[in-house]
């Protein structure tokens, strides 16, 4: 469930500024600022429905998600010149459902019918799962993005500490322990004091409450 | 350990935002959005053309092949000169006939172009035949539309 941002505006809330609706048609009507516009608003959440469904692949192949999210532009305008007046209900829904085509095609290693320029109804049913929302998936991506800058906000020792996120996910605490040339438990009551001030920081950015896990034996400190 | 399940949740997004990095989630696509819309838009005219003239060449040749068929049954059964198509009485131009009108006045290089089919008549031999077909076809699909 959405929760309202500090400045009272729902994670879902249209953006400020001109409407998609407005947009499609400038772009229609060859207005390439109208579509640099409508990529600003939603090239993250294009890359991020991309990084979610092909995050190996997207690790493994550095161009991975540049190409496929280019594709996917590319197959909206494609689609939106040929849906003869045709416009999809919800531009969010439909870009996730083109990125999730695109990597699917991409995957099978198969170019889809007319390079992944099909009807905006197909698409949209043929891949959209309810489980699997933009909302949610907007939800997500703002969090990534508010983790983002409270990580760069951090003090240069809780950054060392975040160096060895790998071991420390892994629970690995005695080698990044050692990495880090302090003990183990001074170690373990760092982490945890780091995690608190970046959810305290999360949670001013997002409105979102991000409880603790409970700690366990192999948890933290 | 497997999964993300024993994790904190800030940690868990931790490693989601490191891999995040790694595959450049936070970079912007790269699209050149005016060369992209000319593109598309030249792709889109592309297609329809040559839907067009698809549509136009199944259409020539079954007008064609009705046409050959007709004037053969006519020399065998001797009654040269009729016209193997019923003519019709069509308004044409070289630049405006473009409609499919053509093949209804074919008249083969025995009959005569009379009424609006005389427009068809590109060289005008007195016959709409398979020369202004060709002729027909260059004008309609690839000079004028």
């Amino acid at each position: 469930m959405p929760v309202p941002h500090k400045n009272g505006r729902m994670p879902l809330d249209h953006p400020p500024g001109p409407s998609d609706e407005f947009l499609i048609t400038g772009m229609l009507g060859g207005d390439w600022a109208a579509l640099n516009k409508l990529i600003e608003r939603y090239d993250g959440l294009v890359r991020f429905t991309i990084f979610r469904m092909s995050k190996t692949r997207c690790l493994k192949d550095p161009q991975w998600l540049e190409s496929i999210a280019s594709a996917t532009w590319t197959g909206f305008v494609k689609s939106m010149q040929r849906g003869s007046g045709d416009r999809p209900r919800s531009l969010r829904a439909y870009l996730t459902a083109v990125a999730k085509y695109q990597v699917a095609s991409a995957l099978r290693g198969a170019p889809g019918p007319d390079d992944g320029a099909q009807s905006i109804d197909s698409i949209t049913t043929e891949i959209a799962s309810p489980l699997d929302d933009p909302a949610n998936t907007l939800s997500q991506l703002e969090l990534l993005e508010a983790l983002r800058d409270c990580l760069a906000q951090l003090g240069d020792d809780d950054r060392t500490l975040a160096s060895q996120l790998s071991a420390i996910t892994e629970r690995r605490w005695r080698d990044a322990a050692a990495a880090l040339g302090m003990s183990e438990s001074t170690l373990r009551s760092r982490w945890k004091r780091t995690l608190d001030r970046l959810r305290e920081c999360v949670e001013a950015k997002t409105g979102l409450t991000i409880a603790p896990k409970p700690s366990d034996d192999d948890s933290l400190g | 350990m497997n999964g993300m399940d024993h994790l904190d949740p800030i940690e868990a997004s931790l490693a989601e935002l490191d891999a995040a990095e790694q595959a450049g989630l936070f970079r912007r696509t790269r699209v050149d959005a005016r060369a992209l819309l000319r593109s598309a838009s030249a792709v889109t005219r592309t297609r329809s053309g040559s839907s067009t003239w698809r549509r136009l060449s199944i259409a020539a040749v079954l007008a064609m092949a009705a046409t050959i068929c007709g004037w053969m049954f006519s020399s065998r059964s001797g009654d040269v000169g009729r016209h193997s198509l019923p003519l019709v009485s069509a308004t044409a131009s070289a630049t405006d006939g473009c409609d499919g009108t053509f093949y209804r006045c074919l008249s083969g290089p025995s009959g005569m172009a009379a009424g609006g089919c005389a427009a068809y008549d590109y060289n005008a031999d007195g016959h709409v035949d398979l020369v202004d077909a060709r002729t027909y076809q260059l004008t309609c699909n690839g000079i004028t539309r």
